[in-house]
């Protein structure tokens, strides 16, 4: 008796557990662009590390000069890239930036190779669409798109209530 | 409770079948419905077979004989911390146990996974379930026709009517690997577990190589994902990179386990015997490093993408074939199972199926791999990740020949002739001396091409070290060439490690000025896949210095005492002081007593047995290590008087054997750095955690628009 009572209450609840989805007007968790950006930073990350990595095996002899300045410039090159790509994606209004561009890299180079890419993207923020459409920042009032989610400047958590549900 | 088991695997069969065809038809018409449900199906599955294996654990602690399995495995009088473990102590049992884990490692990839929005994840838990599917069908529908049973006696209902469809006849139907088939009466005792597997090592041995063999199919999911989908880029070697080495950690910890266990229990005095079942751990092992060490090559580089494919499925394939090997008993071996052929049969089957698909695969998508990059020159870090793969690959077809030969000789002459240790010993040493030396080499070389600049800086001092110890071991008198090389190399080696260590701190102190101790930390936990990669390097020298010790410079010795009598042997002497014998409750026991000096000093008093086991008939010969750190002294019992008037005691000096298990710590120790989430991992995670709890809170107000 017992047995054939737990084997009714498996059939039912593995059942109805694997067909839930299917039954119910189930939205996945996730979005084409989301998942764009999140291969970018992926990438992005991958690079930075590369970097780092490359310029370490440079200073423990394990690269002859050219070969480092060969591979150097082509690590950020396609750095740039990715960065004004991922920079691309956040501008499109169809997926919100849930995550500024600060990765936190540490060296010096990556600084200024993250810094000229924000420069760039300030620079077009600055005659992109009209004011009235931003956010700003309470922490540093810096002016954010209006899906933004953390302050891009700053990484402050923006407010959900003043931008007010779509 | 054996109903809720059986009905849970036939309920798990289902569900796996039906998350197949949901995973698949999902990712190819993008449907994040379908998606889900095959995700819940993984989990299902999980949930299932934790289900029947809760219920086989219950059944084997109460032990309750009337199911074939408890009887066969357990006896009444086994104690309870080994009747649990009698769970993978026979086929059935073990095949249960993969599946278990294979639905274990699923539901945790689907979960890492399930918002990362690629078809990889849908199509590789379609492999991973496909896998899944044959163990299953192996455990409910591999039967054979009991001739002493009659069709009356078959009482389960679903046996009944699997009988009935098939129409049976000339017995009942039994199935062959069902850990929860019942007897039609109930023996009045168990056969008991071989005393050989009473031992803690029981506990944790054979699970941890199913870690290790089943965890290579989350790789080889992915591999095939990468090809079924056509997104054939370094990101399925992203995305398996974490289970690739976690298996990688098993197998490893499976097989020194398994060397511990061997030379704890098995009383031979060595840790390994080229036995098998023994190579059939390490072959998957070969091949998983090769794997690991040429998808950095892929990911630096974009080169080997067709190799690496190759090897994952030649892992995945030698892991399949471990587990066939292991449970078909078709060599013998002191692992030694009943042989079936329906059993073996199905098993070539799947192996054959399993590994033509996936080359059939790989060769209609091969366009998609190709190499970005030439090899620039023999002298460089790519050349020596690739010596490296030939001479691991290499190393593993000579292992596989070696266990096949008895099959082969079978086959043309007639009887099975194995080829034995020296065999494997003496064709292997030169591979092993090779990938030594490319431990040493293969990290310090330079990417691309190596100059003489860049050889003499990084090499200079460590030849040289390695050259002093081999000389300086010369003059103090060791006259062994084997040993004056090896140790030549592994002092090599481990040169080239201290030389990355210091090297590295003190790159790092003069990038960011930080000082030793920190410059250190940061080093290991910045970099952390690189620097535990040296640790597993020094775990592997440490591992080889014990083994061309203790196999070159074994010292052994038959003493025959009289009581009180004492005898030298090598600097140690033997005295053997009482005999007493005394009944367990599953055992009679024969018990020596002897004393060991070292030296005139007395070292340890230490006792001898041997031991009767009722319910298994067997008698069973433990050994007694006194351990130290230049070498064990090994014991056993060899025979004895009735009255214990005289012993016959098996002594041998095993030098360095300790450093075998301290080696295998480190490398341990290393693979855990190496599998830390490093800090842009721990982002990712966070960030996409993030993005799916975002979607969750989307999901109510979808669900109200809609």
């Amino acid at each position: 008796m017992f047995s054939a009572s737990v084997i009714i209450v498996l059939t039912i609840g593995v059942g109805l557990f694997i067909t839930y989805p299917l039954l119910t007007r189930f939205r996945s968790a996730k979005s084409g662009e989301d998942s764009r950006t999140s291969d970018l930073m992926v990438r992005r990350d991958q690079l930075f590390h590369d970097i780092r990595e490359l310029e370490f095996d440079y200073r423990m002899g394990k690269l002859s000069e050219e070969d480092y300045a060969e591979l150097l410039t082509q690590l950020k090159t396609e750095a740039a890239e990715v960065l004004s790509a991922l920079e691309e994606a956040e501008r499109t209004p169809s997926e919100k930036p849930h995550e500024p561009l600060r990765a936190a890299p540490r060296d010096a180079d990556i600084e200024v190779l993250v810094a000229a890419a924000r420069q760039a993207r300030a620079a077009r923020l600055r005659q992109g669409p009209e004011p009235a459409k931003r956010i700003t920042c309470p922490s540093c009032n810096a002016a954010n798109p209006l899906e933004a989610q953390f302050c891009m400047k700053c990484g402050a958590l923006l407010a959900a209530e003043t931008k007010g549900n779509p | 409770m054996s109903e809720i088991g059986q009905f849970s695997l036939l309920l798990a069969f289902l569900v796996c079948w039906y998350t197949v065809f949901a995973a698949i038809m999902g990712a190819r018409r993008n449907s994040p419905e379908l998606i889900a449900s095959a995700y819940r199906g993984v989990w299902s599955f999980f949930f299932l077979l934790t289900i029947a294996s809760g219920a086989l654990m219950y059944l084997l602690a109460v032990r309750d004989l009337n199911v074939e399995y408890v009887a066969r495995y357990t006896s009444s009088n086994l104690p309870m911390f080994y009747a649990i473990p009698a769970f993978w102590a026979g086929n059935a049992g073990s095949l249960v146990l993969w599946v278990w884990i294979l639905s274990g490692y699923s539901a945790l990839m689907v979960w890492r996974h399930r918002i990362t929005d690629t078809p990889l994840v849908p199509y590789a838990a379609a492999v991973l379930m496909l896998v899944g599917s044959f163990f299953m069908t192996l455990i409910i529908f591999l039967f054979q026709t009991d001739a002493s049973m009659t069709p009356q006696m078959v009482r389960d209902p679903f046996y009944r009517v699997m009988q009935a469809v098939l129409g049976v006849s000339g017995g009942g139907l039994h199935p062959t690997c069902n850990p929860f088939w019942r007897l039609p009466f109930t023996p009045a005792e168990g056969l008991g577990l071989n005393p050989q597997l009473q031992n803690p090592g029981m506990m944790f041995h054979p699970p941890t190589l199913y870690l290790g063999y089943v965890g290579m199919a989350i790789p080889f999911a992915f591999g095939m994902a990468a090809l079924v989908s056509g997104q054939a880029d370094n990101q399925w070697l992203i995305l398996t990179r974490r289970w690739t080495i976690t298996a990688w950690f098993f197998l490893s910890l499976g097989n020194i386990l398994g060397g511990w266990w061997a030379y704890v229990t098995l009383g031979w005095g060595g840790y390994w015997a080229w036995d098998p079942v023994e190579n059939a751990a390490f072959i998957p092992w070969l091949l998983a490093t090769a794997f690991l060490h040429s998808v950095m090559i892929q990911e630096k580089r974009g080169m080997l993408k067709i190799w690496n494919m190759v090897l994952i499925i030649a892992a995945f394939g030698m892991t399949i074939f471990g587990t066939y090997l292991t449970r078909s008993g078709i060599i013998s071996s002191v692992h030694a199972f009943a042989r079936n052929e329906a059993f073996n049969l199905a098993f070539l089957l799947f192996m054959a199926t399993s590994v033509m698909a996936a080359t059939f695969l790989l060769i209609t998508r091969v366009d998609l791999l190709k190499s970005e990059h030439q090899l620039d020159s023999l002298l460089s870090r790519e050349s020596a990740f690739l010596f490296n793969n030939v001479v691991f690959v290499g190393a593993a077809f000579v292992v596989l020949f070696g266990t096949l030969f008895p099959l082969f000789s079978q086959v043309f002459r007639g009887v099975q002739v194995s080829v034995g240790v020296m065999w494997f010993n003496a064709i292997l040493w030169p591979l092993w001396a090779a990938l030594l030396i490319l431990t040493g080499v293969g990290p310090l070389i330079a990417w691309r091409r190596a100059d003489a600049a860049n050889l003499r800086r990084n090499f200079l001092y460590p030849v040289a070290f390695g050259l002093l110890v081999a000389v300086g071991l010369a003059l103090f008198g060791m006259r062994s060439g084997y040993a004056l090389g090896f140790a030549g190399i592994c002092a090599f080696v481990l040169a080239t490690i201290v030389q990355e260590f210091y090297r590295g701190t003190k790159a790092r102190m003069a990038i960011s000025k930080e000082t030793i101790p920190v410059a250190m930390t940061h080093l290991v936990s910045r970099q952390n896949r690189r620097y535990g990669g040296y640790l597993i390097h020094l775990g592997i020298v440490i591992i080889a210095v014990g083994i061309t010790a203790s196999s070159l410079f074994q010292r052994e010795a038959d003493l025959t005492l009289r009581r009180g009598e004492r005898k030298p042997f090598q600097g140690y002497a033997f005295q053997y002081l009482s005999f007493r014998q005394f009944a367990e409750p599953n055992r009679d026991v024969h018990a020596a007593t002897l004393q060991v000096f070292r030296h005139d000093a007395l070292m340890r008093t230490a006792e001898v047995v041997k031991e009767d086991y009722y319910a298994e008939q067997m008698r069973w010969t433990k050994a007694k290590i006194l351990y130290t750190l230049k070498e064990d002294v090994y014991l056993t019992l060899g025979s004895f008087s009735e009255d214990g008037s005289t012993v016959t005691i098996n002594v041998k000096l095993n030098p360095l054997v300790s450093w075998i298990w301290i080696g295998g710590a480190v490398l341990i120790a290393g693979t855990v750095v190496a599998m830390w989430p490093d800090k842009r991992e721990r982002e990712h995670r966070r960030r996409t955690a993030l993005r799916g709890s975002r979607a969750e809170r989307r999901r109510p107000e979808a669900a109200a628009r809609a």
